[in-house]
């Protein structure tokens, strides 16, 4: 590996998501040098996934058509830097107060381009894997690293063919790729219905979608719902077409088995009482080849805590979000956060955040006086109101129940990665272990390669629930200091 | 190699995927579910999460050791091979 190229910026903004967009976007307009780092290979994030096909090429980069043109021009302003296909593998303050993010390419880089030494810009303004600085130094950081899916275990869902709703979309949308062919989508919150929609466009057979919330629940939120008319007609599309190709939507069922020799052939979906519980003779068996999970979305915590920005445990989900202030300042001077990683709320509040906290970090570099500052982002902060009402009213209308702790069997699989079995938990718990962190060192839960991102929420969930204590007290699975598997000639390059 | 399509072998079956597609997505689009063994199961794994978090979908490719299929780019002539106990060999 050739010597590590070091590198300064005023701003890292890690995620190239609409939050890191926005940011990068507002920080280099109040004249900062940014530095927008994100492991794909473009911008746009989860929720604007660009097609890696060039399917829409015509439009000039392939996929650019994804990313709203406001926020493509991050691409190209000229005092921001995009480094695509790149990840943060560790970060720190330095005495002098700057911040030190380590940086790692792509898994495979891309080979030198013939008579070429230096990184070419992609199609879309980022450089190209691997040519990139392994270290970099930036006075302010804003945090956009989104948010992880979150799944409930249930036996048989780590069988090939039982993926993530936001897998099936993100296969779908940058490649054009189906799972199986006759699927089942299962969970809850807003994502089952556009990742069934989109399937069922493609020409999958979507045998139903299973929303575990009953429809009560919902039904008693719709006053609230329709203070959001954009939203709504964004739902009413997806059930259109839902319609259009005869899915059914079954408001409290869920998917709570699979089974099958080395990939999913049969599921089993049972009606839920309202606390998720399956109610006993309502199981019935589908013949599918894919299954499609998801139950809203965790917050991707690991650099934030690596940086020692405090957060704030959800009051009845298993998961964190970042602590900011009303300026988007973390508990960390210097380090802001913006999007999901501050709480699950969508693309709209996290474009409008992104904002905020790229002024917010002007502000504190002196780029824009406190008096400006505070000029400027009157008209966001008084739209950001709604946005966060949105996020509480998703919470409250797709409650997490704890019944689903009754899906699982002893031998489920809780931690993918360790192989931990259900029981191994609850023996743990039983002997004694009341956080999390015990259980993880009885069971090697959470130490695997994922780092917890997956099992840590089961297990935060599971351990509250088994010791009778909020999931506040139980604490989590952190993050280690290496925060993603990086080949050790990376980490012997650094000083 | 066509403009449009890349081959590759998967465990030295020959396959090819149009081209710009992940070693994932060309694995799932050619039929394979799954191209992992568990470490201590021997357990198949696929595509989990699909965006780069959960490594379930460790695979081999070249001479490359356990990386992440749903990132990594497809190249003309990949030998891919299916992933057991992975631990990264530098």
């Amino acid at each position: 590996m050739s010597t590590p190229s070091r590198s300064e910026s005023d701003i890292a903004v890690v995620g190239a998501g609409p939050a890191g967009l926005a940011a990068a976007l507002a920080a280099a307009g109040f004249g900062c040098t940014v530095t927008l780092i994100d492991s794909g290979p473009a911008i746009g994030g989860q929720i604007y996934r660009q097609n890696l096909l060039g399917a829409d090429r015509g439009a000039g980069a392939p996929g650019a058509g994804a990313v709203p043109p406001r926020l493509r021009r991050a691409a190209r302003h000229r005092r921001i830097r995009h480094l695509a296909a790149t990840s943060v593998w560790h970060a720190e303050q330095e005495p002098d107060g700057w911040f030190r993010l380590r940086l790692a390419g792509p898994d495979r880089p891309e080979p030198e381009p013939d008579g070429e030494a230096g990184g070419t810009g992609t199609a879309l303004g980022g450089q190209a894997g691997g040519a990139g600085p392994a270290v970099l130094r930036a006075r302010a950081v804003v945090l956009a690293t989104g948010a992880a899916e979150l799944v409930l275990p249930f036996p048989g869902w780590d069988l090939p063919g039982v993926t993530t709703a936001g897998a099936a979309q993100a296969l779908l949308k940058s490649q054009g790729v189906t799972v199986g062919q006759r699927v089942l989508v299962s969970g809850s919150g807003p994502l089952l219905f556009p990742v069934a929609a989109g399937l069922a466009e493609a020409g999958v057979r979507v045998v139903a979608v299973l929303e575990a919330t009953a429809a009560r629940v919902g039904a008693r939120h719709a006053v609230r719902f329709a203070a959001y008319p954009g939203k709504l007609r964004e739902a009413a599309g997806y059930a259109a077409t839902l319609v259009r190709h005869r899915v059914p939507v079954r408001a409290g069922h869920a998917v709570v088995a699979c089974r099958g020799a080395g990939r999913v052939e049969r599921a089993t979906i049972a009606r839920l009482d309202r606390d998720w519980r399956p109610v006993p003779g309502s199981r019935r068996e589908e013949a599918v080849d894919a299954v499609h999970v998801s139950f809203g979305f965790s917050p991707a915590l690991d650099l934030a805590r690596l940086l020692g920005c405090a957060d704030a445990q959800h009051p009845i989900r298993p998961t964190a979000a970042v602590r900011c202030d009303a300026d988007l300042a973390t508990s960390v001077a210097g380090v802001f956060a913006a999007g999901e990683v501050t709480g699950v709320g969508g693309a709209q509040a996290a474009e409008l955040k992104g904002y905020l906290a790229g002024a917010s970090a002007a502000r504190y570099l002196g780029r824009l006086h406190p008096v400006a500052y505070t000029a400027r982002t009157r008209t966001l902060r008084s739209r950001l109101g709604p946005a966060r009402r949105f996020a509480a009213l998703l919470d409250d209308a797709y409650p997490l129940r704890p019944g689903w702790l009754d899906w699982p069997e002893p031998d489920t699989i809780a931690c993918r990665c360790e192989e931990t079995r259900w029981a191994e938990i609850g023996r743990a718990v039983a002997a004694g272990a009341a956080d999390v962190r015990s259980v993880k060192g009885l069971t090697r839960c959470g130490m695997g390669y994922c780092q917890g991102r997956i099992c840590g929420p089961i297990v935060q969930y599971a351990v509250a629930a088994a010791a009778g204590r909020p999931l506040g007290e139980v604490g989590d699975l952190h993050s280690r200091p290496v925060l993603t598997p990086v080949p050790l000639d990376v980490i012997a390059g650094e000083g | 190699m066509t403009g449009d399509r890349v081959r590759f072998s998967f465990d030295g079956r020959p396959m090819d995927a149009p081209r710009g597609m992940t070693i994932g997505g060309a694995l799932l689009a050619g039929g394979v579910r799954s191209w992992r063994l568990t470490r201590s199961g021997g357990r198949p794994r696929g595509v989990f999460c699909g965006i780069g978090a959960c490594f379930d979908c460790l695979v081999d490719v070249g001479g490359d050791h356990a990386v992440r299929a749903c990132l990594i780019p497809l190249r003309d002539g990949d030998e891919v091979r299916t992933c057991a106990s992975p631990g990264r060999r530098e």
